[in-house]
């Protein structure tokens, strides 16, 4: 009869524990700041500073259901709780978004799942002028965006990204690296030579090491603050 | 006092070439901005979804999101595009636009 007690005692300890702490409504505020910040600091990142509360209320939500799902990478929800008490140091997580947009957009470009995507969008003929020059050279550049995934591969991407984070050149040294190791360097010579698509836009037409000198030019183009203007080019480097 | 005038209205005619060349290439067309802002977007797309998966690019697994149909991948290819052409600006104004009539 105690032992059975003490079994019951246990049972019901081990199960409301967890459940009140997951119910409380500290942990349930932490989890809600932490999708707001980062909304807050990636748009800011993105050169978006004037966000309605409505909307950020609505993309807070949202977010809030993507890290619950696990989509949010671990470290950097981890990171940005860590500022939370101090949120004008979450502008200092800048290389950290956009080593990881850099890096998520790469392996995005090389799924299946963004040629899955039929839609016809407003803006289209001009935003996807731009997207279907970028596929021609992704056409090229396949065998390196694919290394560069299966290095990066879904398992490693947080390890990865999140290594790299601290030096974004990193990144882009990792991608051509891998690029010019496998079937790509021959491929890298055309994209970088010929200048079809983008590249063409570019004016990029020299080698490719100069596609780094000229990145602050294009930057200047964008018209960006410096965290933002800095990734499309970036991003045109690691896939040369 | 000819050639003067004739300099000043070279110079103001060069000037207005180069602010208007330097504005066409910082900024979205006006077609485009005005599809952004006032076209029907398709079934697939909406502008906070634009803005959410621009927030999961930067800081998520943008593919396991849409696996998960937290965002779709018409989503994502506008976040994408709108991120290398300057226009997530006009994504949040039309995701601005769009919580506004909805809370109505």
């Amino acid at each position: 009869m105690t032992r059975k007690m003490w079994i019951a005692i246990g049972l019901a300890l081990g199960l409301s524990v967890p459940v009140s702490f997951v119910a409380h409504p500290a942990t349930a505020a932490t989890s809600d700041a932490i999708a707001q910040a980062l909304v807050t600091a990636t748009l800011q990142n993105l050169g978006l500073n004037d966000i309605s509360p409505e909307l950020s209320q609505q993309l807070t939500g949202q977010l809030t259901d993507a890290i619950d799902a696990g989509v949010i990478d671990p470290a950097i929800s981890a990171q940005v709780a860590s500022l939370l008490e101090n949120p004008a140091l979450l502008s200092g997580l800048s290389d950290v978004f956009n080593a990881h947009l850099e890096g998520e957009t790469s392996v995005w470009r090389a799924s299946d799942l963004s040629k899955s995507d039929s839609s016809g969008t407003p803006g289209e003929s001009s935003i996807d002028s731009g997207s279907n020059s970028g596929s021609e050279d992704s056409g090229e550049d396949n065998s390196g965006a694919n290394s560069n995934s299966g290095e990066d591969g879904s398992g490693d991407d947080w390890g990865d990204n999140v290594g790299e984070d601290g030096g974004s050149g990193d990144s882009t040294d990792d991608d051509s690296d891998s690029g010019s190791s496998g079937d790509n360097s021959g491929d890298d010579n055309e994209s970088g030579n010929s200048g079809d698509g983008r590249d063409e836009n570019e004016g990029d037409e020299g080698d490719d090491s100069d596609e780094y000198e000229d990145d602050s030019l294009d930057d200047d183009a964008y018209g960006l603050p410096g965290p933002v203007a800095t990734f499309p080019s970036r991003l045109r480097a690691s896939h040369a | 006092m000819r050639k003067i005038l004739t300099g000043v209205l070279v110079a103001i005619g060069a000037t207005a070439i180069a602010l208007g060349t330097l504005a066409a290439c910082s900024l979205p067309t006006g077609v485009q901005s005005a599809n952004i802002l006032t076209d029907k977007l398709p079934d697939n797309v909406t502008a906070d979804g634009v803005l959410l998966a621009a927030v999961i690019l930067s800081s998520g697994d943008i593919q396991a999101a849409v696996e998960k149909k937290i965002v779709s991948s018409a989503e994502v290819n506008q976040a994408r595009d709108a991120i290398l052409a300057n226009t997530l600006e006009l994504w949040r104004q039309r995701a601005e636009k769009d919580v506004a009539v909805a809370s109505q």
